[in-house]
């Protein structure tokens, strides 16, 4: 995979995202894949500090479930994301056939019908990580996946949605 | 200047006027009468375990450091220079010999003491005394268990221990989740929160028993079906208890001992037998409860949460995440993970609670609509052994218990 194919293939993943198709972008991740978002620190033990998020494939099946329930009251303004991707750098993973892919991604936020009104444009800055791999079907599937936010030691009160 | 307001009336027994709320004139009485004036939480001993340690904080709006002096005493001081009104350390924790300001280079101990100015003789004598220019301490610092507490400007009119003393013993059982009876708070991470409310929102929310099955329906959803939760919650025998001066309990469940075998696995089981006895270590393990020790305080299952007031209508909270000393770690790592579901900008509960607080700091400016309604079994509660007011999990006692405080210190004059 050359950088060119990576650099489709985090395009296409922030695509789903950012058009809210969950489901189909939680087809990308492998079976035992790892969704991370840490907190206070990008290089905490996440067995020992507290994250964001720190998925197994369960816990994110869990997470959608709550995303497309109307009893998620902290998206009951529902946001929306667009993702910028930048720096692409790939390198050989740990294991055989792995490529480790580092990004910046930057992840703005916005609820649209408030009747609050006055919403900012939330900017969530990150270093990513992707361990991308082969998949039984032959094509690409992430194994894990970092989102290392630039401020994650800050007041953040609301991250309800996917990054 | 202000005028004044008769908070009895306003704080009533069974529900408050929004005015308290959104009000900056009351927000300035509570400031000077309720954080200036009486035990307020700054801290925890194992955030600053070594000398020279120090944490900063907030005491109502004043910027504090607590810190621990080279003979291991702390101190909680003021953090403005006294010649120009800097603050003399600017991060958030750290470790120092000294705190020096950064703009005549005024320099004060750990103990607050003045010890050096910068090129002093430009001074006459006469024209600065450095005895009476060290930083402001705290009047008083009282510590249980290694949660520090201060009062500020005055000796505050009750002790430390009668402040505590109706619910010591929840505090005990927190602690005694280790087997040396202590915990680690903060290392673990941190979760930072801001909403557009008063800070009496989040103290009324960290015992609230009637919300649950609503704000989380979801969390509940993944805890009954995966983690063990009771499905009847709300048909728990459980109670929401008054612990007096403000500080109140909202028992959250009891579990049956069957049901603490299943929980924790039997070598964590023994080790807390060894350590406290049976009778003791099945206590602690099955009881779990929210405390609040009234006014910016309070303990939940595996978090100290502290209430910063901002302004009359900004609040910013703050989950420490507390680890046990000298267990395995991977006793840790659940309460890591138990805590990251729930509690976290990210996670499956805290982040409805905030979008609720949100909304009712936008709901309380519709001033014909006055009332803050805190009545729920106010007709059925009762008192128990200890004399106590108690009620039932999912109704209000607990949520009216820091109001009869409030009234208390609200009625005082400034001094």
């Amino acid at each position: 995979m050359d950088r060119q194919a990576v650099e489709a293939f985090l395009i296409d993943e922030a695509h789903l995202i950012d058009h809210k198709r969950w489901r189909d972008w939680q087809k990308l991740f492998s079976a035992d894949a790892v969704y991370w978002i840490p907190s206070n620190r990008l290089d905490a033990d996440p067995t020992q500090h507290v994250s964001f998020v720190y998925d197994d494939m369960e816990l994110l099946n869990e997470r959608l479930k709550r995303l497309e329930s109307e009893f998620c009251f902290a998206q009951a303004v529902p946001s929306s994301t667009l993702h910028q991707i930048s720096n692409i750098a790939i390198a050989p993973g740990e294991q055989d056939g792995e490529i480790a892919v580092r990004s910046n991604q930057v992840i703005y936020e916005y609820k649209s019908n408030s009747q609050r009104r006055l919403e900012p444009v939330n900017v969530f800055p990150a270093f990513c990580e992707h361990v991308l791999r082969r998949g039984a079907n032959g094509g690409w599937q992430i194994r894990y996946k970092k989102v290392g936010l630039l401020n994650c030691d800050a007041e953040i009160t609301n991250l309800t949605f996917l990054l | 200047m202000n005028r004044p307001r008769d908070y009895a009336d306003l704080a009533r027994v069974d529900r408050t006027h929004v005015s308290l709320y959104t009000d900056p004139e009351v927000f300035h009485d509570e400031m000077e009468r309720i954080f200036y004036r009486s035990w307020v939480y700054v801290a925890h001993e194992s955030e600053i375990p070594n000398p020279g340690d120090y944490k900063t904080t907030f005491i109502g709006l004043v910027p504090v450091i607590v810190s621990r002096d080279l003979a291991g005493e702390i101190h909680v001081l003021v953090n403005r220079c006294m010649h120009r009104g800097a603050t003399v350390c600017a991060t958030e924790k750290g470790n120092a010999r000294s705190f020096t300001c950064p703009y005549h280079g005024w320099e004060f101990g750990l103990d607050g003491s003045l010890a050096a100015v910068a090129m002093p003789r430009g001074y006459n004598a006469g024209e600065i005394d450095k005895d009476k220019l060290n930083l402001v301490s705290a009047a008083r610092v009282g510590n249980y268990r290694g949660i520090i507490f201060a009062s500020l400007l005055a000796e505050p009119d009750i002790s430390l221990d009668q402040k505590l003393g109706g619910v010591k013993e929840f505090i005990d059982l927190y602690m005694d989740f280790s087997p040396v009876g202590e915990i680690l708070v903060g290392r673990s991470g941190v979760n930072k929160h801001l909403y557009e409310g008063n800070w009496k929102i989040q103290v009324e929310g960290s015992v609230e028993g009637y919300h649950a099955p609503v704000t989380h329906a979801t969390a509940f959803d993944v805890m009954i079906r995966k983690m063990g939760f009771p499905a009847n919650y709300q048909d728990l025998p459980l109670h929401g208890i008054d612990g007096g001066y403000g500080n109140n309990v909202l028992e959250v469940y009891r579990l049956p001992d069957e049901a603490v075998f299943k929980r924790w696995p039997a070598e964590f089981i023994d080790l807390l037998t060894q350590a406290h006895g049976r009778e003791r270590a099945m206590e602690v393990l099955r009881t779990r409860f929210n405390m609040v020790l009234f006014p910016n305080f309070a303990i939940l299952e595996y978090q100290f949460r502290v209430i910063r007031p901002i302004s009359p209508e900004r609040t910013e909270v703050r989950l420490y995440h507390t680890t046990l000393k000298d267990v395995p770690a991977a006793i840790n790592t659940r309460r890591v993970r138990e805590h990251e579901f729930f509690y976290g900008a990210a996670a499956f509960g805290g982040p409805d609670d905030y979008a609720v607080f949100d909304r009712m700091g936008s709901g309380y400016h519709a001033r014909m609509a006055p009332w803050v309604y805190l009545n729920r079994g106010y007709l059925s509660e009762g008192t128990d052994d200890h004399g106590r007011r108690v009620g039932g999990h999912t109704q209000e006692t607990q949520q009216r218990a820091p109001y009869y405080e409030y009234r208390r210190l609200m009625a005082r004059a400034e001094a």
